[in-house]
């Protein structure tokens, strides 16, 4: 068959990349161990020596991996003492995704990733394969794909008129020629910096560092005693002191978080092909992902104060498909679009998820919480204030020193406020096409989920929640996490039921593709 | 179980709800009788003119709520002693080992006492008389459309598996659980966080029906 591909090697240069990657694996406990330098414990260094012949057999099998295509099937086989053999029919292959990090750009060789539906890891992660044996695969893959296509119609007896010319041209459709995609969209490097001015990523970086420095004593009594003494000399005033010192750690949290937004999303282009999306970005890494239209489970519309402001959202999406522990791949294929303008956002969404009608946050009629919901989520945030508060009171006030007027009222005011103006701005609605949920006070989140993505539903009701008549509605969907659900607190008891009701009908009703689709009837 | 027709404070009106919280626990029943007679559904939407005729009800996808036989209780309570009857031999060891000074805590005697017996009080009644209560809180239903299970003592939850959605399931029977003739059911599906959801303590015979009666989907399924 035109399909079918010779049995096939890693590239050469996957025997440097792989002992490369697997010393990665070890550079930070060692380079750890080096800092701590603790002259008792050379168990660690007998521990390492151990290793070593552990990444050499690991290495080892890594290159006795073979692949090739015969019979509509992609045949990987692997293994010197322990071999396994997988066949994955072309069919259920949804994505070849590619990556490159910076030493693999450096040589003209990518890290290639075959993907199926099903859950778990990739079917095959074939590092590294040249440019040209990776093109040479998915065009093999895809002509496969669709020459299987093809043959399963005639065979099952429609469309008769299918010349053998359609395998061709199908075969050169899917030829990954550039220009076949359709440029969407490209985020500036002004718009990253937007999207990096969002504190919680810089704070997590920030108090990860703190955390290592003092763990491993990086800085010792004495060099903090030195600092404090430099700055009461050096510093006249103690306000300005504190100004000073505040700027530096406002901009050491900003800092960090464009960093991070920058090494992984640094020049990220949206292109699609019919109803294929395809990501790439990357500054050091360069990762490009392609995401199929029908594979999209969730999309999260979001907005920081920052992005608010200058009316951008971030769309991110959950796939079904691999899923990757913080694996680079899959941590980018979560990102649809960084930062896009507020207005292309229904179009966008509408050619995300077929057959979805959504107009913009405006045109859904959104429904509020319970009456209560505000109240309770004040007083529940009140209550966890006060436990925070009483002990810390305790045992400050032994210490001297009066931490209370700080925390009291951030704890006890600030917080309880908030947590009550977020019930009060949390939205929900049962729409055509799904289900959709809005909240957040300074920044904004919205979900979707279309019915035909509901997986499961549960409807939970904790104590407090019986003693209201309320109850916790959550919707699961496939694909990797990203932070964000479908789940609606504080609901009506009888609300949440029914909705619950109505989206698993919905759900039922959208795979064996009856109408009409049941909706929660609103005033 | 009661309804409320009447529109709901925030203003959404909704058809007549299904009362998914039973406020009172369901009578046990010794086992699961035989099949029973289908019922319609109890909740009633404005339903679409159906494509299909429904399947009819047998058990058990008969759309009734069946609670889990009773020696599930039983086998439950033999799995937790096995974790609880170490446990407060370790405590007792450790109460012995103090009181005659070969290993000394840092405590009064009476307080070692006072702890261990809570200790032990604790691991017994959890292993005891916890499974009866929880006992009381798990029911699952089949429908043709979904399977519901109920779950949780005090955080109360009812999960609904849309049937196309499941993926695979399992059924499975530690010893314990097969000297009882009972088994696990777990049932599968593409989500993440309840992607796997389990049914401890069914009659066999019920597990390995269900298990059928999901299994038996031609529909391609769902992701």
């Amino acid at each position: 068959m035109s399909s079918d591909l010779k049995r096939q090697r890693l590239h050469p240069f996957s025997l440097p990349f792989s002992f490369i990657a697997h010393a990665k694996g070890f550079l930070i406990p060692i380079a750890l161990f080096l800092l701590v330098k603790n002259d008792e414990s050379s168990w660690e260094i007998w521990a390492a020596l151990f290793l070593i012949p552990t990444m050499i057999v690991e290495t080892w099998r890594y290159m006795s991996l073979r692949y090739w295509i015969e019979d509509d099937e992609l045949i990987v086989k692997q293994g010197v003492i322990q071999k396994t053999e997988r066949h994955v029919p072309l069919a259920r292959i949804q994505t070849i995704d590619s990556t490159q990090n910076f030493l693999e750009r450096l040589f003209g060789v990518v890290e290639v990733r075959v993907e199926t539906a099903g859950s778990g890891d990739a079917e095959a992660h074939l590092k590294v394969l040249s440019l040209k044996a990776r093109d040479e695969l998915r065009r093999k893959v895809f002509t496969g794909r669709s020459e299987a296509a093809t043959a399963a119609k005639a065979a099952a007896g429609e469309a008769g008129s299918e010349p053998l010319t359609a395998g061709a041209s199908a075969a050169s459709h899917e030829d990954q020629r550039e220009s076949d995609f359709e440029p969407l969209a490209r985020v500036s490097v002004k718009e990253l910096i937007l999207l990096g001015l969002s504190p919680g990523r810089g704070l997590a970086i920030l108090a990860g560092l703190i955390g290592i420095a003092t763990q491993f004593q990086i800085l010792s009594d004495e060099d903090y005693a030195l600092l404090y003494d430099w700055t009461q000399t050096n510093m006249a005033s103690e306000i300005l002191m504190d100004v000073a010192i505040g700027l530096v750690l406002l901009g050491l949290v900003f800092g960090l978080s464009v960093m991070s937004v920058f090494l992984r999303l640094f020049d990220f282009r949206l292109d699609r092909r019919g109803s294929e999306f395809r990501t790439q970005c990357g500054l050091f890494t360069r990762h490009s992902t392609t995401i199929p239209a029908g594979r999209i489970q969730f999309v999260s519309i979001q907005a920081s104060p920052a992005l608010r402001i200058f009316k951008k959202r971030l769309i991110k999406i959950r796939t079904a498909g691999a899923r990757g522990k913080g694996d680079g791949a899959a941590l980018t294929r979560q990102w649809l679009l960084p930062v896009v303008a507020e207005e292309r956002v229904p179009k966008l969404v509408r050619s995300l998820v077929p057959g979805c009608d959504f107009q913009g946050e405006q045109q859904i009629d959104w429904q509020p919480l319970a009456q209560g919901a505000a109240r309770r989520s004040a007083r529940k945030a009140f209550v966890g204030g006060l436990l925070v508060c009483t002990p810390a009171a305790i045992l400050w006030s032994s210490w001297g020193s009066s931490v209370l007027p700080w925390i009291a009222p951030l704890f006890l005011v600030l917080i309880p406020l908030y947590e009550w103006l977020a019930a009060r701005a949390f939205g929900w609605a049962h729409t055509d096409f799904g289900l959709v949920t809005r909240e957040g006070v300074f920044g904004k989140r919205m979900a979707l989920v279309p019915s035909s993505r509901v997986q499961t539903v549960a409807v939970g009701a904790s104590p407090f929640d019986r003693r209201w008549r309320m109850a916790r509605l959550e919707v699961d969907t496939a694909g990797t996490r990203i932070g964000h659900r479908a789940r609606i607190p504080y609901l009506e008891r009888p609300v949440a039921e029914a909705l619950a009701e109505v989206l698993t009908r919905n759900a039922e009703a959208s795979s064996k593709n009856t109408g009409p689709y049941r909706r929660l009837a609103a005033t | 179980m009661d309804r409320d027709p009447d529109p709901t404070e925030s203003g959404a009106r909704l058809p007549e709800p299904l009362d998914l919280f039973a406020d009172e626990p369901l009578p046990s029943k010794p086992a699961d009788t035989a099949p029973v007679e289908a019922s319609p559904m109890p909740l009633a939407l404005e339903a679409p003119p159906p494509t299909e005729p429904p399947t009819p009800g047998g058990w058990p996808e008969d759309s009734q709520r069946h609670p889990l036989p009773d020696r599930a209780v039983g086998a439950h309570r033999i799995a937790n002693m096995v974790f609880a009857g170490p446990a407060s031999l370790v405590v007792c060891a450790v109460w012995v080992l103090h009181s005659l000074d070969i290993f000394a805590l840092g405590l009064d005697d009476l307080v070692v006492t006072l702890i261990g017996s809570v200790l032990i009080l604790f691991f017994l009644w959890r292993a005891l008389h916890w499974p009866a209560v929880t006992h009381r809180h798990r029911a699952w239903r089949l429908t043709p459309e979904v399977l519901d299970i109920w779950e949780g003592v005090l955080f109360r939850r009812v999960i609904s598996v849309p049937r196309t959605r499941v993926q695979h399931t399992e059924v499975a029977s530690g010893p314990i659980q097969r000297s009882h003739d009972l088994a696990t059911l777990s049932v599968y599906t593409a989500g993440e966080e309840l992607g796997e959801i389990a049914l401890h303590g069914l009659e066999v015979r019920t597990a390995d029906a269900i298990r059928d009666s999901l299994l038996n989907r031609e529909e391609d399924h769902v992701v």
